[in-house]
Formats: C-alpha cells, sequence, structure tokens
C-alpha cells in the first residue's frame, strides 16, 4: 500500500473531525433518549436545517459566520422546543413505536417544508474555512477540518461544563435519572423535556453548518448523518454522554481509514457494519449499561 | 416417606457486591404449604427468581423432582412443573382473562409453525377442551364471571387471582406465589387462605409461598423458612417461628419497643 | 367470542374474494390497476410485519432490505441462470427468511429492541451493496429485463392478468397467517408483545419464537419482493431503502396493529392517499406528514383499531339501551 505515516496523520485528523460531527448527532440522540426515552428520526433533519439556515443568516443576511453559527444553532434549537411542546408532550403517554413514527413523521413534514422554501437543488456554502491547505513538515492539512474539529470540540467542551457545573445542566441530569424524584425534588421536569430537545437539535444544528462548507447543502443530507449519528450512538452505548462521543470519534476515524486503506466504495457502509458488530460483541456498547430497553 | 420436591443446598446470589442469596438451603415437602417470611430486601423474592430461572445463580445447587435445575432457563423449568405468580404483576394486560389462562394452559405445547398452518379436525375439538378448562380454574380461583374482561381491567385483588389461576393453569407440581394477599382487603385475604388451601387439597400442588400479611403465614403454612439478608436465620412450625427470638429481632429490630411488642402480639395471633 | 367471531367472518372473506374477481373490470384505468398490484404487493408484506411486530412486538426497521432481498433473488435467478419464476417465487422469500435467521438469531436472544437498531443497519448495508456491487447487482441502474411468469403457456404479462396472481397469493398469506394468528402460537405471539417475563413462565421459549416470527416474517417480505420484480420487469436499489422500510411501518401503523385488517387497510390508504396528495404538487409530501402525525394523535391504534373501538362502544350503547327497556318493562 502505498500510504505512508504522513499521510496516515491526515487522514485521522479528516476522521477525528468528522467523528467529532457524528459525536454532535450522536450526542443530540442520547440527550434526547435519556429525558424522553425517545429515539429521535428527525434529529436528521435538525442536522439539515442547521446547514440551510446557517446558509441564509450567513450569505442571504450577511452575518460574520460564528453569528451564523450560533443564530443558526438558536433557530433550531427552537423548533426542537416546539416539537416538544406540540408532539412529544402530547403523545406521552402513548405506546412508544406510535411516538418513534411521530418522530419520522416530523421529519418528513420538515424536510418537506425545507423543500419549499429552499428547494431541492443543492446549494454550495462559501468556503469560509480558507482553502489554502496548511504545510506543517510534511504534513499537509485541510483547514476545514482542523476548524471543523476546534469548534466541534468546543462545543462538546461546553456541554460537559453545562452539564456538570450548572444547576440547569445538573437538574436535567437528574431528571433524566429519576424523573418522578426530580419532580417531587421541584425540578420542572416538562421543562427539562424542553430543554433537552432543544439542547438535541441545535447540536445537530451546530454539526450542519460546520460541515456545510465542507459538503453541499440539500434537504436530503440529514438522512444519512442522522443514521450516522445514530449508529455512534449505539456503538458508544445508548444513554451514555462519554459514550456518544466516544463512539462519533471512533466511527469518523473507523469510516476515514477504511475508506483510504481499503476501499471508497463502501465507506458509507462502515457505520453500519460496527454497528451490527457492536450489537453480536457488545450489545450495550463500548461505555452503556443497557442499550434498546424499550419495546413496541 | 415423604419427598422432597423442592432441594436448594448451598445456593448463592450476587448482584455485582451485594449478596442477595447466601448459601441458601431449603426442603420443601410434597404436598406440604411452606411460606418464606423475613423483612424487607432480605432475598425472599430473589430466591423465587433464582429457582424459577429468572436469574441464573452464582452457585450451588437446585433440584426439582430430583432433577438437577440449576442451569435451566424459565421456560424449561416451568415445563418441569414449576410455575410462579409475581409480586409485582405480570399479566397479559390487553388480553382478556380467559386468555390469559389459556396460555398458561398451552404451555406444553410444541410451537412448531406446521402444525398451525396444517387444517386438522381435532383442533377445534381440543380448543373446546382448553376452554372447559380455563373456565374450571376461573371458577376454581371465584373470578369466572370475569372471563371476558380485559385483564388490566379488573380490581387488584382479582388481577391477584387470576395470576394464580394462570400459574395453575401450566399444571405444576409446585407453585410459587409472591405475596398473593399484598393490597387485598380482609374478606378478599380470608378468601385466598381457603383457595391456597384448595391448591394443596383438589389440586395435589405444593405451594411455596412469599406472604406479609403474618395472620395468614400462621393460618396457612405447615413449615415457615425465616430469611434475613439473603441467608436462613431460623426454620420450622408456625408456633415455633413466632417465639424465636432471632426471627423477632431480624423482622422487627429491637426487641423491646412499644411498637414491636404490638407487632409480636399480631405475630403470635 | 373472538374465536367464534373470527369464523363468521370468513364468509365476508369468501365474499371479498368474490368481488376482486371482477375488480378488473370495475377498475378499467390501467394506471390504478397497476397501483392496485403494487399495493397487493405491499399487502404480503405488510401482514407479515403485522405479524412481527403488531402481535409478536418485535420493530423492523429494514423490512425494505428484506424486500429488495427478494426483488434481486428472484431477477438474478431468472435472468442468470434461467430458473423459472414458479422455483424463484419461494427461493426469494427462502433467501430473504435466510438472511432474517441471521439478523435475528443473535439479536432477539437479547432483551430489548437490538432488532430495531442491527435491522437499520442491515438496511443501510443491503442497500448499499446493491448500489456499489455493480457486477453482481446492476449497481445503480439495476438489471433489467425480469420476465413475467407464465402460467400454463399463458403469459402473466399484463396488469390485469398479474392481478389475479396477486390476488390469490395474497389471500393464501392472509389466510394462512390468520390460522397462526388464531391459533395457540398466535396467543404465544401475543404474550410475548404483552409481558415478556411472564411468557417465559408460561412455558414459551421466547427466543425461539421471536427468530420464527421474524423469519416468518422476511419470507413473507421476500416474497412480495420477487412479485415486484416480475411485475415491474426490473429492479433498481430504489424503493429498497430506509424510507420504504419506514414506508411499510407507517403503513402498519395506520392501519392499525395487531388488526388482521391493519396492513390491508393501511396500504390501500396510504397509497392511494398519496395518489390524491399529488394534486397539492409541492405541498403533497406536507400534507403526508401532517396527516401521519395526525393518525398517531387522534387514532393511536390505527383506522382499524378505532372502527373496531367504536363498534364496541356503540354495542355497549345499544346493549345498555335493551337492559334499560327491560327494567321498565
Amino acid at each position: 500500500m502505498g500510504i505512508n505515516i504522513f499521510d496516515l496523520l491526515q487522514v485521522t485528523i479528516g476522521g477525528v473531525a468528522m467523528g467529532c460531527i457524528y459525536a454532535l448527532m450522536a450526542l443530540g440522540f442520547t440527550i434526547i433518549y435519556n429525558a424522553l426515552r425517545l429515539i429521535n428520526f428527525a434529529q436528521g433533519d435538525m442536522f439539515m436545517l442547521g446547514a440551510t439556515f446557517g446558509l441564509t443568516f450567513y450569505v442571504s443576511l450577511s452575518f460574520p459566520f460564528p453569528l451564523a453559527l450560533i443564530a443558526a444553532g438558536v433557530v433550531v434549537g427552537v423548533i426542537g422546543m416546539v416539537i416538544e411542546r406540540t408532539v412529544f408532550r402530547p403523545l406521552r403517554n402513548y405506546p412508544l413505536f406510535n411516538l418513534i413514527i411521530a418522530t419520522i413523521g416530523i421529519s418528513i413534514t420538515i424536510r418537506a417544508l425545507a423543500l419549499l422554501i429552499w428547494g431541492s437543488q443543492a446549494m454550495s456554502f462559501p468556503p469560509v474555512y480558507g482553502d489554502k491547505p496548511i504545510k506543517v513538515g510534511q504534513i499537509i492539512l485541510l483547514p476545514s477540518y482542523l476548524w471543523v474539529l476546534l469548534i466541534s470540540v468546543m462545543f462538546i467542551i461546553l456541554l460537559q461544563l453545562f452539564f456538570t457545573k450548572t444547576i440547569l445542566g445538573k437538574a436535567m441530569r437528574a431528571s433524566a435519572q429519576n424523573r418522578n424524584a426530580a419532580f417531587l425534588m421541584g425540578i420542572n421536569v416538562f421543562f427539562m423535556d424542553s430543554l433537552a430537545s432543544a439542547i438535541s437539535a441545535g447540536l445537530g444544528a451546530v454539526g450542519g453548518i460546520l460541515v456545510a462548507p465542507i459538503f453541499f447543502v440539500e434537504t436530503e443530507m440529514g438522512a444519512l448523518a442522522g443514521l450516522k449519528g445514530f449508529a455512534a450512538a449505539v456503538l458508544g452505548g445508548f444513554g451514555s454522554i462519554p459514550g456518544a462521543i466516544a463512539g462519533g470519534v471512533i466511527l469518523g476515524l473507523a469510516e476515514n481509514l477504511a475508506a483510504s486503506l481499503i476501499s471508497s466504495t463502501y465507506r458509507d457502509a462502515v457505520a453500519f457494519i460496527i454497528l451490527i458488530g457492536v450489537l453480536l460483541l457488545k450489545p450495550n456498547g463500548l461505555l452503556g449499561k443497557k442499550a434498546g430497553d424499550f419495546k413496541a | 416417606m415423604v419427598n422432597n420436591i423442592l432441594k436448594l443446598s448451598g445456593v448463592v446470589k450476587k448482584f455485582g457486591g451485594l449478596t442477595a442469596l447466601d448459601n441458601l438451603n431449603l426442603l420443601v415437602k410434597e404436598g406440604s404449604i411452606h411460606a418464606i417470611i423475613g423483612p424487607n430486601g432480605s432475598g425472599k423474592t430473589t430466591s423465587f427468581n433464582v429457582v424459577t430461572g429468572l436469574y441464573p445463580s452464582n452457585a450451588g445447587k437446585m433440584e426439582f423432582n430430583n432433577q438437577d435445575i440449576s442451569r435451566m432457563l424459565p421456560h424449561e423449568i416451568t415445563g418441569l412443573g414449576m410455575a410462579r405468580t409475581f409480586q409485582t404483576l405480570f399479566l397479559f394486560k390487553e388480553m382478556t382473562v380467559i386468555e390469559n389462562v389459556l396460555i398458561g394452559l398451552q404451555c406444553r405445547s410444541r410451537y412448531s409453525i406446521w402444525n398451525y398452518l396444517r387444517v386438522d379436525s381435532r383442533k377445534t375439538e381440543y380448543e373446546k377442551k382448553m376452554l372447559e378448562k380455563a373456565e374450571e380454574l376461573l371458577d376454581f380461583v371465584g373470578i369466572y364471571q370475569e372471563k371476558e374482561n380485559i385483564a388490566k381491567n379488573l380490581p387488584y385483588g382479582k388481577q391477584r387471582l387470576l395470576e394464580i389461576a394462570r400459574a395453575l393453569g401450566t399444571r405444576p407440581k409446585l407453585v410459587l406465589l409472591d405475596e398473593p394477599a399484598a393490597g387485598m382487603n380482609p374478606q378478599e385475604a380470608m378468601k385466598l387462605v381457603e383457595t391456597v388451601k384448595q391448591i394443596r387439597e383438589k389440586l395435589n400442588v405444593t405451594v411455596l409461598i412469599i406472604e406479609h400479611n403474618m395472620r395468614l403465614v400462621m393460618n396457612l403454612a405447615e413449615k415457615i423458612t425465616v430469611l434475613d439478608h439473603g441467608a436462613k436465620i431460623a426454620e420450622g412450625i408456625p408456633s415455633k417461628i413466632s417465639h424465636d427470638p432471632k426471627v423477632i429481632e431480624a423482622y422487627l429490630g429491637v426487641v423491646g419497643s412499644r411498637k414491636n411488642i404490638r407487632a409480636q402480639k399480631q405475630l403470635k395471633n | 367470542m373472538k374465536i367464534l367471531l373470527n369464523k363468521v367472518k370468513q364468509h365476508q372473506v369468501v365474499l371479498i374474494f368474490i368481488f376482486l374477481l371482477f375488480t378488473p373490470f370495475i377498475v378499467t384505468n390501467i394506471y390504478y390497476l397497476h397501483l392496485l398490484n403494487i399495493s397487493l404487493i405491499m399487502i404480503i408484506l405488510a401482514i407479515g410485519l403485522n405479524l412481527l411486530t403488531g402481535y409478536a412486538g418485535q420493530i423492523s426497521i429494514g423490512h425494505a432490505a428484506f424486500y429488495g432481498i427478494g426483488a434481486y433473488t428472484s431477477a438474478i435467478l431468472t435472468i442468470r441462470l434461467g430458473i423459472s419464476f414458479w422455483l424463484a417465487l419461494p427461493l426469494s422469500g427462502i433467501t430473504a427468511a435466510f438472511v432474517g435467521y441471521l439478523v435475528g438469531r443473535p439479536t432477539l436472544k437479547l432483551k430489548g429492541a437490538y432488532l430495531a437498531i442491527a435491522s437499520i443497519g442491515i438496511g443501510e448495508i443491503t442497500q448499499l451493496v446493491m448500489t456499489n456491487w455493480t457486477s453482481f447487482t446492476g449497481g445503480a441502474l439495476g438489471i433489467k429485463g425480469v420476465k413475467s411468469p407464465d402460467f400454463l403457456g399463458v403469459s402473466l404479462d399484463s396488469d390485469v392478468r398479474y392481478f389475479y396472481l396477486l390476488v390469490i397469493i395474497a389471500f393464501l398469506c392472509f389466510f394462512l397467517t390468520s390460522r397462526i394468528i388464531n391459533s395457540e402460537l398466535g396467543r404465544a405471539f401475543r404474550a410475548i408483545k404483552e409481558e415478556e417475563v411472564a411468557a417465559q413462565f408460561m412455558g414459551i421459549d421466547i427466543a425461539r419464537l421471536k427468530v420464527m416470527v421474524f423469519v416468518v416474517s422476511t419470507f413473507l417480505a421476500g416474497i412480495a419482493g420477487s412479485l415486484f420484480a416480475h411485475l415491474e420487469g426490473y429492479v433498481s436499489p430504489y424503493g429498497f431503502g430506509f424510507n420504504q422500510s419506514i414506508g411499510f411501518l407507517i403503513m402498519i401503523l395506520a392501519g392499525g396493529l395487531g388488526y388482521k385488517s391493519g396492513p390491508i387497510i393501511g396500504v390501500i390508504i396510504l397509497t392511494f392517499a398519496r395518489e390524491f396528495f399529488r394534486f397539492f404538487n409541492e405541498y403533497q409530501l406536507v400534507i403526508y406528514g401532517v396527516l401521519l402525525i395526525s393518525i398517531i394523535v387522534f387514532m393511536p391504534s390505527g383506522i382499524s383499531g378505532f372502527f373496531d373501538k367504536l363498534m364496541k362502544r356503540l354495542k355497549k350503547r345499544e346493549v345498555s339501551k335493551h337492559g334499560k327497556q327491560h327494567s321498565e318493562a
């Protein structure tokens, strides 16, 4: 194989960068699962909405990129909150299977609305990260991946700080662990649900806008990203926050390594082969206690 | 000589660092009504879960009807003739009462798909016979009039009786009842005593029962095993157990407090 | 009595069958007849999926993959190996069922929705293999020239002729699965759905029965796939992906999980509803999504469940009315 150590390093950094995006998606799945015991198949569409709103803010409204990023995150977060209030909360006592299908209904509706607003054409996002490769010795690094890596790691750290240092974050964790006890302690568990839905959606949106300058922006872009984020969450152990991060990074790395070392044809299959492998060998994931304790 | 239908020797069950069953030995005589009592968290329900194969044991040997069941799965053990009820009800909630019992009755069916695709005239007759048996059992526990109702709509006490009927449907030699009187009012509990006695007299089924209602236990059981912290601390006939200071202490904490003396009186009754 | 009721209904089923025989004379628009044919194929799959999800409570989010495996198996067997359709049809079912066994065996042994998760993965992998293994599957273009089957020298090459084949097979599937549903086995499946722990203590080997029902449902999906390939005359990766898997789940949920009529009603209503929504042009998907959420909110047990409950309530009211008259007299 004609691959040297420097290429390998480059592939690794690219993989970890994509892995961080998967981690953001996996965190979205995890946070909403912890709060509502729900697999939210509309998570991929939050990713898409992040990219499309980001494009509108950055190009049409000429926001600076950091502001566009935050604005997209906030707008999509609000959408997440609205979904929780209008669909998830009224359906709280419905069979879980119905709820899962409801998230798919949301996904279909959002995608259709996005199609009406932004059209079916793939749009390109201006190159905000700059396209001059950075040379460090013999290693050639694309600035886009470095920026993606940097910003997503920042968001992951912020999230960790939120969960461990703030009262609100602690309250959210408490309500995820034992809803009734949290309720009795005076925590507004319903607000925690809304917040969880908003944070999940916002994280998805950040992932979407971060990769928008690298790929094209289109209304179908969330489907595969959503499923890969889901695979990452399962790999890490569904419901575990450190697991989601680890799962995402491992997935991104494995995907990039497999694509460059073996064949890029089945690049997208790597995530799902890992998913099946995990279920066969370690069904509770790397860091999870018990995955998939839900039924129809 | 009377046979021991259930024999546990040195059974250990650990959950992580917690020892839920500590070297438990137990002999249940065939044809007896045997009670297990003990304070909350003493391992009573765990002992049922281990015996019936729901949890694998960490050590020890369990024999049912002279057959080693230590490594068997719940459905295999049920097939040998051991049935149980649950402290936290596990009925098939959306099904009718009679369907719940029918599932118990069909427990030795070989579920091969070809059997059910084939047209077979004997099948309707078989179904009819099953229905009759199910109705008999519902009558036996006294909820025949509810047979077409959905299980989850029954009042709590009747749900408990349905669990018993369903367990009896599997035609067991030994039935394990986990707090069957919990949530029943005194009249219902009195009727339950009669039903449990009938299970032994009429159906010739050995009964192993966990119960908190002391009056009920003293009325029913021929032998009582007392558990504390997963270990057996006393065993014997009811009158002996109710006077055993070790039992009183384990059960009631410090001997001599006002609350305990009252409880002790209750125990003696 | 549920058991007796099912027997009365058999007369109605015969009537429906006779009605269906005349359908091609009523539905003369070839496009709608084609849509009806597609619906019949999906009904075969949905019947299996309803057995799995509606009765046994196991979720598969990858059934389109088994549908696709059936379609490709049939296409490859008949074109490359020149095997007759009548042999390829069961072989497609068996191939899909075999893959189903390989997936179901390890994942259904565990408690929890591992099958749901694994089936997503299998669905995506199958899709990628179909698209990328060009030498075997024809890649994105798929395989063209799948022939219509012959029956006693008559080629079933028109939608009208194919309709009769589909009606017969769909009825056969309906009857055979109904036999299972009405039997002890069906009751055991429902017990697993309701309360897995208790089901074990009723002597049910839950792992074995779950694998069994999954294999049956993937077999039916494979059969449906084969029929689809020979109706359309080609196979391609489109229509066997995640969205289609979800589409099947939506159909059985909208029709009514755990109702025998559920898959039939769900497939027909959703297929023709989507056709109707075409009039709304670019808004059609929005309406479809909103309709879906509304069905879940307002009819949580699906259309069949909704009417079943309505009928029961009416009957109860009638009984109580009679009771009143009785007491007045």
